[in-house]
């Protein structure tokens, strides 16, 4: 017999080796632990897409509900009821704006003392101008152009005047205020507030601002006072008495960081700040201390830029705060005496839509059982958690509590 | 007459040239069975390159009394592989592998599934002319990758790979490759689950 060719060298060694090693490189790059084990987290996966009408990249700036409907600002402005998908109802359709070609930029629910109103701003996408505030009857079902109220009150309507924030942060209920901010020019904002009666009738609450309102919080107890952040300063104070004081904090408004956000922890009277260079602050207990603590979160990229707030511990068990950033999806604050000391990156990374988001907004809805949490991202879409008393169990397991969804359209 | 004898003479040559032929063609066989049996001895060495389906087979947890067997919540994928092996001899063969894999989630299609394995292979050729017949064993790191996370883990990949040798140099085969990925978690064991995956994919294999 013949046998085949004499023995070569190991020449295929060094092809391998390179083999191994560009593998390994390949690997070792954008290497990150799991927040739990990749093939759990395969068992366990649910689709996200329901069917909900909207682009999974929409840019979802605010949502508010009503308690029997929801409105969602994204440029369009949305509505749906809460329910199960696969209904027109759930499904989320266009309310048509005041004037045609106009998108909004922000809304908010709030009674002016003659029933619930979903409250406005507008702008003009052929001059780019404000149109101001309008209202609508959030209690129809079903709109059209004329549905829309603009405010008469000065400073808050009419061409010329953007509308860039809108809250409630007393409630939406009749007695209490909506704070309006307007800005007439770039680097020219007011903070004004209504108080069903009419508007500023103590005086604007932030009469010039150079930078754009961004959050507000309400401090119920005493004194009670709005907490408003905008750029890098820090205002506290009350409506009727002129203008909101201005703050200081050592370490964090002389560093010339920005305020993504504020939040006001009622139960523990604890106040809650996240800026733009990766702090996040909490001031325990204001009406007897002001002790502080802060940490920073880093990355590779540098400092996450934390954006707004929202207190989930009447639902999650011990009880969260939540903070939302640009590109890491939201963080998890413990909400407990030990103060901001960790904050985990949130959600499970397999729903890379949203664990890389651009977080704007959250809306926790407690009317609906079980709880949902809105989370409203830049190009992301519209997610929605839904929440089981604590925690659930899968496959005799205890997992997250909260199942995520994308409210996107069906592909 | 003289054409008679002609068709005579054609006919005694045709006959005559019947074994000679026979032998010819019997030579040619030896040749060509010299040819395509590979005699492998050591120092000798392989190439393979492979490529092919990927089918998720199903999760089992470790623990007794756990979830059991869980869907994978994968779809079909593909797999490939490169190996380089050395012959102990005529039947035993080491090998070092490094594969790769590739699976949409059947339920956020938007994320892929990854695995890369790089394993120590054993295996031993049973040689049926002109085939061989490998039953092998590998075991190696996996490096698992999902949507944005990275874990390593231990694997094992039984399996056998029947090879059509087309010449001493050449042959091309069917890999059945069982995937056997094992993902403990301390932080909480009862999360932890045994990946099982099956690999079928087509193989062109060089000695030299």
């Amino acid at each position: 017999m013949k046998k085949i060719r004499n023995r070569q060298p190991l020449l295929a060694a060094p092809l391998v080796a390179a083999l191994l090693l560009a593998a390994l490189l390949l690997v070792a790059l954008g290497c990150e632990p799991p927040t739990q084990p990749i093939f759990y987290t395969l068992e366990t996966e649910d689709p996200i897409d329901e069917g909900r009408g909207l682009r999974e990249d929409l840019n979802a700036v605010k949502i508010v509900t009503t308690g029997t409907r929801y409105f969602l600002a994204a440029g369009s402005l949305f509505t749906r009821l809460p329910g199960p998908a696969g209904s027109a109802a759930t499904t989320w359709a266009v309310i048509p704006p005041p004037q045609a070609g106009a998108l909004c930029t922000t809304i908010e629910v709030w009674d002016d003392g003659s029933g619930l109103k979903l409250w406005a701003g507008w702008y003009d996408t052929l001059t780019g101008a404000g149109l101001g505030l309008y209202s609508l009857n959030a209690n129809l079902s079903s709109w059209t152009a004329s549905s829309w109220t603009p405010q008469s009150n000065g400073g808050i309507t009419g061409s010329g005047v953007q509308i860039g924030f809108l809250a409630a942060p007393q409630g939406p209920g009749p007695g209490t205020e909506l704070l309006v901010a307007t800005s007439s020019a770039p680097g020219s904002h007011v903070l004004h507030y209504h108080d069903g009666v009419g508007l500023d009738t103590g005086g604007a609450l932030i009469p010039s601002s150079s930078s754009a309102i961004v959050d507000a919080a309400w401090q119920e107890l005493p004194p009670a006072k709005y907490w408003v952040v905008a750029g890098t300063a820090l205002y506290a104070g009350d409506s009727g008495a002129g203008a909101l004081a201005q703050q200081s904090i050592t370490g964090i408004t002389d560093t010339g960081a920005k305020f993504g956000g504020v939040l006001y922890d009622a139960v523990n009277n604890d106040l809650y700040l996240s800026t733009h260079s990766g702090t996040l602050l909490r001031y325990a207990n204001l009406a007897t201390a002001t002790t502080s603590a802060a940490m920073t979160v880093d990355t590779d990229a540098g400092p996450v830029r934390f954006t707004r707030f929202v207190n989930v511990a009447g639902t999650t068990t011990p009880g969260e705060i939540y903070v939302g950033s640009r590109g890491y999806g939201f963080f998890l604050i413990p909400n407990d005496v030990t103060g901001v000391t960790t904050a985990s990156r949130r959600p499970a990374s397999n729903l890379s839509g949203l664990y890389n988001g651009a977080v704007n907004a959250f809306l926790l809805d407690t009317t609906q059982s079980p709880h949902n949490l809105f989370v409203c991202t830049s190009g992301a879409g519209l997610w929605r958690g839904t929440f089981s008393t604590g925690s659930y169990t899968t496959n005799d397991v205890t997992v997250p509590a909260w199942s995520w969804n994308q409210e996107r359209e069906t592909d | 007459m003289t054409r008679r004898r002609l068709i005579g003479a054609l006919v005694v040559l045709c006959l005559a040239c019947v074994p000679v032929l026979t032998l010819t063609a019997q030579e040619g066989d030896e040749e060509r069975q010299a040819e395509t049996l590979a005699i492998y001895s050591l120092g000798q060495q392989s190439l393979s390159i492979s490529a092919g389906l990927f089918v998720p087979l199903f999760f089992q947890a470790f623990q007794a009394g756990g979830s059991g067997y869980t869907p994978t919540g994968l779809g079909l994928g593909g797999a490939g592989s490169l190996e380089w092996g050395v012959h102990l001899d005529n039947n035993w063969l080491v090998a070092l592998e490094v594969g790769g894999m590739f699976a949409p989630s059947a339920d956020i299609p938007e994320n892929t599934f990854y695995q890369l394995p790089i394993t120590a292979k054993g295996a031993y050729i049973f040689h049926i002319f002109p085939f061989e017949i490998s039953v092998h064993l590998g075991a190696g790191m996996d490096i698992v990758k999902y949507a944005g996370d990275t874990q390593f883990n231990f694997i094992l990949k039984p399996g056998f790979t029947p090879v059509w040798k087309y010449n001493s140099e050449w042959g091309f085969g069917l890999n059945v490759v069982y995937w056997l990925v094992f993902q403990p978690w301390s932080d909480n064991p009862a999360l932890g689950r045994m990946g099982n995956f099956l690999e079928l994919s087509a193989t062109a294999q060089y000695n030299f």
